[in-house]
């Protein structure tokens, strides 16, 4: 089974994608002929983006993105991780702040490669300073360019409340937004004025809703109908049912990593999120044009400092 | 000597009248600005008032329990919002602050309790529902208003100052590049965005209310559960 095929594939085997070992699911291609196949179905399917925008609580945002990418990765999915965040919380989550100071003379720490082929790449504000001088980074933007070739779904991470300020860099691939929400009514406010945002510069982008922070399993229900009722009424839009994450009950360490935390309930709760995100991605919604996303982003940041 | 009353039938020109010729009875300050005026696709509103703040009420009746009034009341304030410029022009002379959301004041001899309940689900709206009762004796009749249901939606100052705190624009931070060679590291400072620089997505108050019972809901549900 070539991986090319993994994102075409229908309902029925999504279940099988599910119940074969992790060892089975391998994303490198078994021989040059898969590997000729690969490359036709690059050039047929344009890429596809999910942004996640998360709340106020970076390391949840982190954890949900990087095991996100994972719990697709292991489905066969080529995936690239792109961290907008000032503080690179994905970086820190994969790496531990240790690890990051370690290179940080190197601009290749803009592109880790971490477990499952997962690419993890680091586009905070001062990356892109660095790469909008493309005389002097051109092997870098390159390397960018080959990633987005090579990834069945660039996962694109951000808080809300640095949304606002990188919103206008998000190409206009990215028609998938999945937006983190908590029971709390202020925070979904909150929430809701992002969907607002998103919805107002691109009416045709799909939103789905993950609720996080979750103790008891009618929080979900109350939060969803809550929010969707909102975004219908006044955005005249439809939400969609994300997934969602329960209640952290370990004691937190801000300093935290992949290899340090592990919460079987939370990780339960993403495999369910990536079964959804395999979903949608079936459905074909977002696929749009081919236009290059790291090109576009960059450039986006380009005009942006102009002004 | 006491005088004995019987449960009667009012007829809707009388209701009218009544309602017409005591306005203070139905809701304090109330002054009378139309009847009967049709929103043509949306049916006739009965009553169209001002109260003591300028507010708009749309006061519908009838003379027997009917859920549809507030269907018809909301569709018909959809219309005056859809057609404010006419309504403006029509009642330039009034007072009347269109700024402010209408009340919608529905009259019947008694609500469901279904009614009721769907009412309460639309926080977004200030509603009030009068229940009547006509009496009859040898010599003389009367009708008794009484409140039922009344629900105001949450003002923006009657928001706990949590609240408040969450509609203030969010403090953006934009990374600024270290400068200083001696540095490697690529550590950043944070310096804040002035508010101009920012893109503030606001909300109004109908969207704002409509999560203000979120914590009831909650609480429904936990108690179902």
């Amino acid at each position: 089974m070539s991986d090319s095929k993994k994102l075409g594939k229908s309902i029925e085997d999504i279940s099988y994608l599910f119940l074969s070992p992790s060892g089975e699911d391998s994303s490198e291609p078994d021989d040059s002929g898969q590997q000729e196949e690969k490359s036709t179905s690059i050039l047929e399917t344009p890429i596809k983006s999910i942004c996640m925008v998360g709340g106020e609580f970076s390391f949840l945002d982190a954890f949900l993105v990087i095991n996100l990418s994972l719990a697709l990765a292991r489905l066969g999915m080529r995936i690239a991780v792109v961290d907008l965040e000032p503080e690179r919380p994905c970086l820190n989550f994969f790496l531990g702040t240790d690890g990051q100071k370690e290179d940080s003379n190197n601009m290749n720490t803009v592109i880790k490669e971490g477990p499952l082929g997962v690419k993890l790449i680091s586009l905070n504000t001062s990356a892109l300073t660095e790469l909008s001088n493309t005389a002097k980074n051109s092997k870098l933007i390159s390397q960018l360019n080959k990633i987005e070739e090579d990834v069945d779904l660039i996962l694109v991470n951000v808080m809300q409340r640095n949304l606002m300020n990188m919103h206008e860099l998000l190409p206009e691939q990215i028609r998938e937004f999945l937006v983190l929400t908590y029971p709390d009514k202020n925070k979904m406010i909150e929430s809701y004025r992002t969907m607002k945002m998103i919805s107002q510069r691109n009416p045709l982008t799909k939103i789905g809703v993950v609720v996080a922070e979750v103790d008891h399993m009618y929080e979900i229900d109350a939060v969803y109908d809550k929010m969707s009722g909102a975004v219908r009424k006044f955005l005249d839009k439809e939400l969609y049912k994300g997934g969602f994450l329960f209640k952290i009950k370990q004691d937190l360490d801000v300093n935290a990593t992949i290899a340090s935390f592990y919460d079987a309930d939370l990780t339960a709760c993403i495999s369910n999120i990536a079964q959804i995100v395999v979903l949608r991605l079936n459905l074909g919604e977002n696929i749009v044009s081919k236009e290059a996303f790291f090109k576009k982003m960059i450039g986006g940041f380009n005009a942006q400092r102009k002004l | 000597m006491t005088t004995i009353f019987r449960k009667a039938q009012i007829d809707r020109d009388k209701l009218r009248d009544v309602i017409l010729k005591n306005p203070g009875d139905i809701q304090s300050e109330l002054g009378f600005i139309d009847f009967q005026f049709g929103t043509a696709e949306e049916g006739v509103i009965d009553f169209l008032g001002v109260d003591s703040t300028g507010r708009l009420v749309i006061i519908n009746f009838d003379t027997k329990e009917n859920d549809e009034l507030l269907v018809t009341a909301l569709s018909q304030m959809r219309w005056l919002k859809k057609n404010e410029n006419l309504v403006k022009r029509v009642f330039f002379s009034e007072n009347v602050d269109f700024n402010q959301d209408p009340l919608i004041l529905l009259i019947c001899p008694g609500f469901s309790r279904k009614l009721i309940s769907a009412a309460k689900e639309l926080s977004g709206h200030d509603l009030r529902f009068v229940q009547f009762q006509y009496v009859i004796s040898d010599a003389q009749d009367a009708i008794l208003f009484e409140d039922i249901f009344s629900q105001q939606k949450p003002e923006i100052e009657d928001l706990p100052m949590q609240n408040i705190e969450s509609l203030k624009p969010p403090t953006i931070l934009e990374e600024v590049k270290v400068t200083d060679n001696s540095i490697v590291d690529t550590t950043v400072e944070l310096t804040e965005i002035s508010p101009e620089q920012e893109e503030i997505i606001s909300l109004t108050q109908q969207e704002i209310a409509e999560f203000m019972d979120f914590d009831k809901i909650l609480e429904e549900k936990q108690t179902s559960d």
